[in-house]
């Protein structure tokens, strides 16, 4: 009995179609566990080990996509917190910039602060969000 | 092993590697656009203050806030990064 590839390859496609995510670290053992395929295939003689080992493979593929999932979650949150981090850093540069120049009790510098403050805050800020 | 199935192998082999290729473009535009959304919704959110601002009376401070806000939308909070 050879190796159902068809199934396989379905299998792959529903992945591809359900966005399939993400990487890092489970990018790394895929690559490892790719690499252990390519070296059981040079030991032909153990076909029936090949065979096992790529059936679990694909099926460690799908646990992979849960993981990948996770790993994508924590990478497109950390994109976001930091960008925002650094907004909030720009508008407080500009805030003690203005403030610095034109004295205390400035406005302008005051909505700076504010801004700054309200943009680190993930509440205050996605209240606004729809 | 048959050399089909050696075959079938190594085209599987070819398609998991072309999926990861894949995954990491993917991953690449899927940070990419999740910043570029958080900044948008940032200018977005201080433009909206700075109307507030004019409305209550504040002129300046609705200016220099509405001029902030398009220099974010410009990137400029990370061209002060830059070396």
């Amino acid at each position: 009995m050879g190796i159902d590839t068809d199934a396989m390859r379905a299998r792959l496609r529903s992945y591809r179609q359900s966005g399939f995510p993400n990487y890092c670290m489970a990018l790394d053992e895929l690559e490892a566990l790719l690499s252990e395929i390519e070296a059981q295939r040079e030991d032909a003689v153990v076909y029936r080990s090949v065979e096992t080992s790529l059936t679990l493979q694909v099926e460690e593929l799908q646990a992979l996509t849960q993981r990948m999932r996770e790993v994508r979650k924590s990478a497109v949150q950390a994109a976001v917190a930091e960008e925002r981090a650094a907004i909030a850093a720009w508008l407080w540069s500009q805030s003690v910039a203005t403030h610095d120049y034109e004295g205390s009790g400035n406005t302008a510098s005051s909505v700076y602060v504010a801004a700054a403050r309200a943009i680190q805050d993930i509440g205050y800020l996605r209240k606004e969000k729809p | 092993m048959t050399d089909a199935e050696a075959g079938n192998i190594g085209r599987l082999l070819a398609e998991l590697s072309a999926e990861m290729a894949h995954m990491r473009e993917a991953h690449a535009v899927d940070v990419a656009r999740a910043a570029a959304e958080e900044r948008a919704a940032v200018v977005a959110w201080l433009r909206k203050e700075a109307v507030s601002h004019r409305r209550d009376g504040f002129p300046i401070a609705a200016y220099t806030m509405q001029e902030r806000a398009d220099a974010i939308e410009r990137g400029e909070h990370r061209r002060e990064e830059e070396p």
